[in-house]
């Protein structure tokens, strides 16, 4: 069994596609971009795309409720939320598969797996992840990580099962989806939502 | 002598791959910038599968996107033998280059 070793293989692919989600964010409200074309076949931008209909469907009458409740213009914890998906929202580092033919190199890129975190998360239900990140050296097969997740949870939903939930969720999709040497994966619940909502709907 | 579509057409056949991505969707856009504005018509977009034709080896990159239902370390492995078998005729050893770039999830 062949193992990867680095990103310098020949023929790696570019960085980073260089779309930012602002412009994700106006393309999903208006249809309508510049780089529309590009924006429907990049994967990084299909991933943050994917992650703002979520949080849009999620979240939609959260902000309202905050709104009217706070009268206030900043949403300290959906500002945090977007500004981690603007550093998810990135191919991020390439974490080796292993081969079977020593000429091959095989990778899944920390993007992917983040956006897979995401997802994860966001169809649990009273679960919408706020942050996700892979910590540790992931440039050889087998390599050790720990995954420090954030997340909101929604009143009523009880919180040490809800936490289980996802965290056997998620190491079980990284098993399957990654080599990674998954330890500890550590949740941190940093706001509960008094707002009763559908999870991927309106109320 | 295979075409980077006939590769590309190979690998979407594989189950478990959901897409194929621009191997360069940098050189992509931009060629594609080039073509919108200065030559329409005439700037060859770089194909989604990449062949490099060296004197002594040929190197192939993919991006692919994968469901969740497939492990990633076995839909990367087929698609890099559907590769090889594609360019089995080729005359020097390929090395196939595939990056998992989204999982596409079902819950």
């Amino acid at each position: 069994m062949a193992m990867n070793g680095t990103n310098d293989t020949p023929g790696a692919a570019d960085a980073d596609c260089g779309h930012s989600i602002e412009e994700l964010q106006e393309y999903l409200e208006t249809g309508e971009s510049p780089a529309s074309a590009h924006i429907d076949t990049c994967p990084e931008c299909q991933s943050g795309l994917a992650a703002l209909r979520r949080l849009r469907a999620l979240t939609g009458d959260l902000i309202s409720a905050d709104v009217e409740e706070a009268e206030k213009e900043e949403l300290p914890w959906l500002d945090g939320l977007m500004n981690n998906l603007r550093l998810e929202t990135r191919a991020g580092r390439r974490i080796p598969l292993s081969t079977e033919d020593e000429l091959d190199s095989l990778f899944i890129t920390e993007g992917a797996v983040t956006a897979l975190v995401r997802a994860v998360g966001d169809t649990m239900e009273g679960v919408l992840i706020g942050k996700c990140r892979i910590q540790g050296d992931v440039d050889a097969v087998g390599s050790e990580i720990t995954l420090d997740i954030e997340i909101a949870a929604f009143f009523g939903y009880p919180l040490l099962p809800m936490a289980e939930e996802l965290r056997r969720e998620v190491r079980g999709v990284l098993a399957l989806q990654t080599e990674l040497l998954v330890g500890d994966i550590n949740i941190r619940i940093v706001k509960i939502h008094e707002h009763e909502i559908q999870q991927g709907g309106s109320s | 002598m295979k075409t980077p579509a006939d590769v590309r057409e190979a690998i979407l056949s594989i189950p478990g791959v959901v897409t194929v991505y621009a191997a360069r969707p940098l050189l992509r856009a931009m060629v594609g910038d080039v073509a919108a504005g200065l030559a329409p018509g005439g700037v060859e977009e770089p194909a989604d599968v990449e062949i490099k034709r060296r004197a002594d080896s040929t190197h192939v990159l993919v991006r692919i996107g994968s469901d969740s239902a497939f492990a990633s370390t076995a839909v990367a492995r087929a698609v890099a033998a559907v590769v090889r078998a594609e360019l089995a005729a080729e005359a020097h050893p390929v090395s196939v280059n595939v990056e998992v770039s989204s999982v596409r999830y079902a819950s």
